[in-house]
């Protein structure tokens, strides 16, 4: 890897310092910033994922000051998790040496053997790298991936402290020197030029150097990198062993000197791999505490130069429940209460977690569960915890590399929220499987059918990392795979696509739009004149119905009822308003106060489960119940394709929990929510439910496409739709 | 308060209308208080007025506690006060046909407000089992008290919902956790899917009514309906000061209180759908008679305090 970064400087000389730099630190797969500066914009979807030239520009553009994206610490942390199974993985000699050297007490010798193994590596995959910048290489195997996590993760320092960046890369060149003398001569202008202040003292730098490829928090990241840096440093350039000692104490934290005195001996630059591990190992000393500590340094003496599993796992014991890797999942799960406290705290400084990589995932689940636990009970504990997702949360997802970006790009709005509804996001990910589809190839000696049902699997694994399914989209899907299995093996790969783009795009006409259609129609004629019309949150639907309704002339208020934390139906209200609609704006808790006034109550649903449950927005199932108890008629409206045969009997089996901060913001509130610094009550949780369930005694009716159906009549759609699918490989295309 | 009032030199009356004016302004604020207050008044009623009779100190208190009353009639807890100490008078008179009912009458009242709290809070261990869940809305210093004093002996689980818009259920749940409760914050909108799992809930009030209704903060009868609904018990913890003879005849309009449009959709939003509203209103009012009637009632409303389930 090291004899190669010159050479990645030269080629990049181009791109911004900071992209050099960091690809000099770690290699770096390009996309991952350009992706990285489009989510940085509240909706990365708006502009294409794909265009990494565009993301990147603006990135370099940037020179000092990337600072448009903000990458809580939580976030980078995770990183470093996802990253440090895949050396295990595929590098097991690089990675395995690296997590020796972080506790500082391996010999020098055979760390330094290792590390010399771990960088060539790790260098086999840079020369694949330039390309892999530009678009993820699908074919690239095992060692691409984990270099691209490893990648991932050093995109986040960028954002924390550009200052960091830059001076990374003369820390960078530091580490360079040894294997490749002449080349550093030369490198360091094109990367300093664009950084004057990170050029002064290469080694001083050094730390800081580490920093930028580590992904932490600045402070616990330095120490490790400061370790690193130093070691090397008087192995291969002993004119700069005396630069760093004076430079660095201005830079560093406190902890930096004993770290130096006891890793000073260690040879070389580390690789990648064990830089990694070095910080790994660093934060689960601080956040597990002493004991943590005394842990991973006795592995750490056994394990010496040994396999990269036995000092992997060590690791992931020592810090179980900071960052379980993969490996050290099951270690995780009997994490100590102390750990716990340990991560509490560190999560404090960044509530917003990502997710989106296996591993990643299971240090985000113990703060989650606290948020949502009824204490002994557990109540939520069923339900995926809300994390956040965020473009390179998304992509350290092991199958991200792969993924057709539009996919990416469908992700994330569903995880901002820019694309929600149900039939909005069935009619988003549609759109995107077409587009999948339309560029998707079978791979010699495969058949379509199969491996393009494996292909959805993993774009549908990913997506729900996003956002749990709605029964829209998995009926959809399930109609869609059943469509794709009967495809003919013989048949040519084009005409199949193209038949299956082509029911694709029918199953959208008929059983979304053209669905629509009907039940507007349907519904519009229970709105009368006169008629003081009650509805809650937004439904695309239940807005067209009214918007409909006044267009044909009837003359009828709405009285738009809300609840925080979406307040969705301010957009309802704008909306009813913008067709002269007379509205009234009103919380669900005064609801009982108006509802007298009511005539009739629309809503709109989520799903409708087969016992007549009405799945809704948080909220729906309290309007539909005050308005029965008033006698006042409710009507759901509900295309059929959100049908589903599963039984539901309360708002808990099946939900989804939102992120839990929504709550504790209050716009436009006076002051600050006591809630505030929830995290750092042990005994406080949040909890934000997405949707509830409305018994069918509520429903006076559910208007569909078909007609209006009692709730009791909800599976006799059920069933003729599945005799329609399974009859005519779908009358609604599919 | 007391000093405050005693110190203004000025008549009785003068007293009385400062306090009717602090009811109207909404400077009193909660049941408690305002007893608190009307028992001050009606004891500086019988400290600095000097009366023939008891027929005639009733007719006096009775004035007064009809202006009073008049001056806020949510607050049914001030004509619960006057009607206590009416009663004290005619025991008075009954016993001794004398003048004498002065001194008698300072403290019961006053200490009926202050004591309840403590009877109620030691009533909290014989009603929580272990490992209940408890759910609540909105703050109340009752259902606090309470849940605080059973935590002593129990380990349970409270429920909190945040109480739009007031969202005082925050600070409930703030204070609970850091009294060492395991609590858990809701939105309003998850109380129905919550209910599925509570075991009782437990809420303050701000008057409880004759048909065995009560009046409370908005948002309470959505969760008694879905209490109602799970089969869930609903306590609802008042003193005794809160209890009134009333009927709720139309209990959403005799006794409400509403406050600003702004808590619900601030400024910005109201004013965003005025010029909708009023070409609407303008392009309508020509067309037909009944049309131009609608906008005036539209546009953002709130509806703030109040809510009553008679259950």
């Amino acid at each position: 890897m090291d004899s190669k970064k010159p050479d990645l400087h030269r080629t990049s000389s181009r791109r911004s310092t900071h992209e050099s730099q960091v690809e000099g630190a770690v290699p770096v797969p390009k996309t991952i910033v350009g992706f990285h500066v489009d989510g940085a914009s509240p909706s990365p979807a708006t502009e294409g994922l794909l265009s990494k030239e565009a993301g990147r520009s603006s990135f370099t553009e940037g020179g000092g000051s990337p600072t448009p994206v903000i990458i809580p610490p939580t976030f980078q942390r995770e990183r470093f998790e996802t990253r440090e199974p895949t050396p295990q993985e595929g590098s097991a000699g690089a990675s395995s040496t690296g997590v020796a050297p972080a506790f500082g007490s391996v010999p020098a010798g055979s760390t330094s053997q290792q590390s010399g193994e771990g960088s060539i590596a790790s260098g086999i995959p840079a020369s694949a790298r330039p390309k892999s910048l530009d678009l993820p290489a699908p074919d690239v195997p095992g060692p691409n991936t984990t270099q691209q996590q490893g990648n991932s993760g050093v995109v986040p320092p960028f954002v924390t402290s550009p200052a960091v960046v830059q001076s990374a890369v003369p820390g960078f060149e530091v580490g360079k020197p040894p294997q490749s003398q002449p080349a550093q001569p030369s490198a360091p202008p094109v990367h300093r030029s664009p950084s004057p202040a990170a050029a002064a003292p290469a080694a001083g730098v050094a730390p800081s150097s580490l920093h930028g490829f580590s992904v932490n928090s600045a402070q616990q990241q330095t120490q490790p990198q400061a370790q690193q840096a130093q070691p090397s440093l008087p192995q291969q350039q002993p004119q700069r062993l005396q630069q760093p000692p004076v430079q660095q104490p201005q830079k560093q934290q406190p902890q930096q000197p004993q770290q130096q005195g006891s890793s000073a001996p260690k040879l070389k630059e580390m690789s990648k791999a064990e830089r990694r591990a070095l910080q790994e190992a660093q934060r689960a000393a601080k956040a597990g505490g002493q004991k943590d500590q005394d842990g991973g340094s006795r592995k750490e003496g056994g394990g010496g130069g040994g396999g990269g599993a036995s000092a992997g796992r060590a690791h992931s014991v020592a810090s179980s429940e900071s960052h379980s890797s993969h490996r050290g999942g099951a270690a995780g799960g009997k994490e100590s209460k102390s750990a716990a406290t340990g991560q509490k705290a560190e999560d404090k400084g960044a509530p917003a977690a990502s997710l989106g990589d296996a591993a990643a995932k299971a240090p985000k689940r113990r703060p989650a569960r606290k948020v949502v636990s009824l204490n002994s009970t557990e109540l939520f504990a069923h339900l995926p915890p809300y994390q956040k997702v965020s473009v390179s949360s998304l992509l350290s997802h092991k199958d991200a590399v792969h993924m057709h970006p539009a996919v990416l790009q469908l992700g994330l709005r569903y995880a901002d929220g820019t694309i929600k509804g149900a039939t909005a996001r069935c009619l988003a990910m549609l759109h995107t499987f077409c587009q999948v589809i339309q560029e998707y190839v079978t791979p010699p000696g495969k058949s379509l059918s199969r491996d393009l049902t494996h292909e959805l699997n993993t774009i549908i694994d990913l997506l729900v990392q996003c956002r749990p399914l709605a029964v829209s989209m998995a009926n959809t899907i399930r109609r869609l795979k059943m469509r794709i299995h009967s495809i003919d093996v013989n048949a040519p790969e084009a005409e199949a696509k193209r038949a299956l783009i082509e029911d694709i795009r029918r199953y959208i006409e008929v059983q979304i739009i053209a669905a629509d259609r009907l039940l507007v129609d349907c519904a519009v004629q229970k709105v009368t004149d006169g008629d003081v019309i009650l509805t809650f949150a937004y439904s695309h639907i239940v807005a067209n119905v009214l918007t409909k309704a006044a267009a044909l002339g009837r003359t009828f208020k709405v009285m738009v009822v809300d609840c925080r934390p979406e307040l969705e139906g301010q957009r309802m209200l704008e909306k009813l308003q913008a067709s002269g609609i007379a509205c009234s704006y009103i919380h669900l808790n005064a609801l009982s106060f108006v509802v007298r006034d009511v005539t009739k109550v629309f809503l709109g649903a989520a799903a409708i489960m087969s016992n007549g449950t009405v799945m809704g927005r948080a909220g729906n199932a309290a309007v539909a119940m005050t308005a029965h108890a008033h006698s006042k008629p409710v009507l759901v409206c509900c295309e059929s394709f959100k049908f589903h045969e599963r039984v539901q009997l309360d708002s808990i089996t099946h939900n989804e929990l939102g992120d839990p901060d929504a709550l504790v913001s209050l716009p436009g509130y006076p002051g600050v929510s006591p809630l505030a610094g929830w995290q750092d009550i042990p005994r406080l949780g949040l909890l934000n439910l997405k949707y509830d369930a409305m018994p069918a005694e509520y429903v006076t009716m559910i208007v569909t496409e078909y007609g209006m159906i009692p709730p009791t009549s909800v599976p006799v759609i059920l069933r003729e739709q599945q005799q329609d699918a399974s009859a005519s490989g779908g009358g609604g295309g599919m | 308060m007391a000093e405050a009032v005693k110190e203004k030199p000025s008549s009785f009356a003068e007293v009385v209308e400062n306090c009717c004016a602090q009811l109207r302004r909404r400077q009193i604020q909660g049941s408690l208080p305002c007893a608190k207050r009307t028992a001050e008044i009606m004891r500086a009623l019988l400290t600095m007025q000097r009366h023939p009779d008891a027929a005639s100190l009733i007719d006096d208190v009775r004035a007064v506690g009809y202006k009073l009353q008049a001056a806020k009639p949510v607050e049914l807890a001030v004509g619960n006060i006057v009607r206590r100490v009416l009663h004290l008078i005619r025991e008075e008179a009954q016993t001794e046909k004398s003048d004498s009912e002065a001194d008698s009458n300072d403290a019961v009242p006053q200490g009926k407000a202050d004591g309840k709290q403590d009877v109620m809070k030691s009533q909290g261990v014989e009603h929580l089992h272990a490992n209940e869940v408890i759910l609540t809305l909105g703050m109340s210093d009752t259902t606090y008290a309470f849940l605080r004093e059973a935590a002593r002996k129990r380990e349970f689980q409270v429920v909190v919902a945040e109480g739009a818009p007031r969202y005082d259920g925050h600070l409930q749940a703030r204070k609970l956790a850091d009294a060492g409760i395991q609590v858990t914050a809701i939105p309003d909108s998850a109380v129905f899917a919550m209910m599925a799992r509570a075991n009782k809930v437990l809420v303050g009030a701000h008057a409880v009514l004759a048909n065995g209704g009560a009046i409370a903060p908005a948002g309470i009868h959505m969760v008694a309906l879905a209490a109602h609904k799970h089969s869930t018990p609903l306590v609802v913890l008042v003193g005794l000061h809160k209890l009134s003879p009333q009927f709720p005849h139309d209990p959403d309009l005799l006794y409400n209180d509403f406050r600003g449009p702004a808590e619900v959709a601030d400024c910005d939003m109201q004013a965003q759908g005025l010029p909708q509203q009023m070409a609407y209103a303008a392009a309508h009012s020509g067309v037909g008679g009944g049309s131009s009637e609608e906008p005036s009632n539209s546009g953002t409303e709130a509806r703030a305090q109040g809510a009553s389930h008679p259950h």
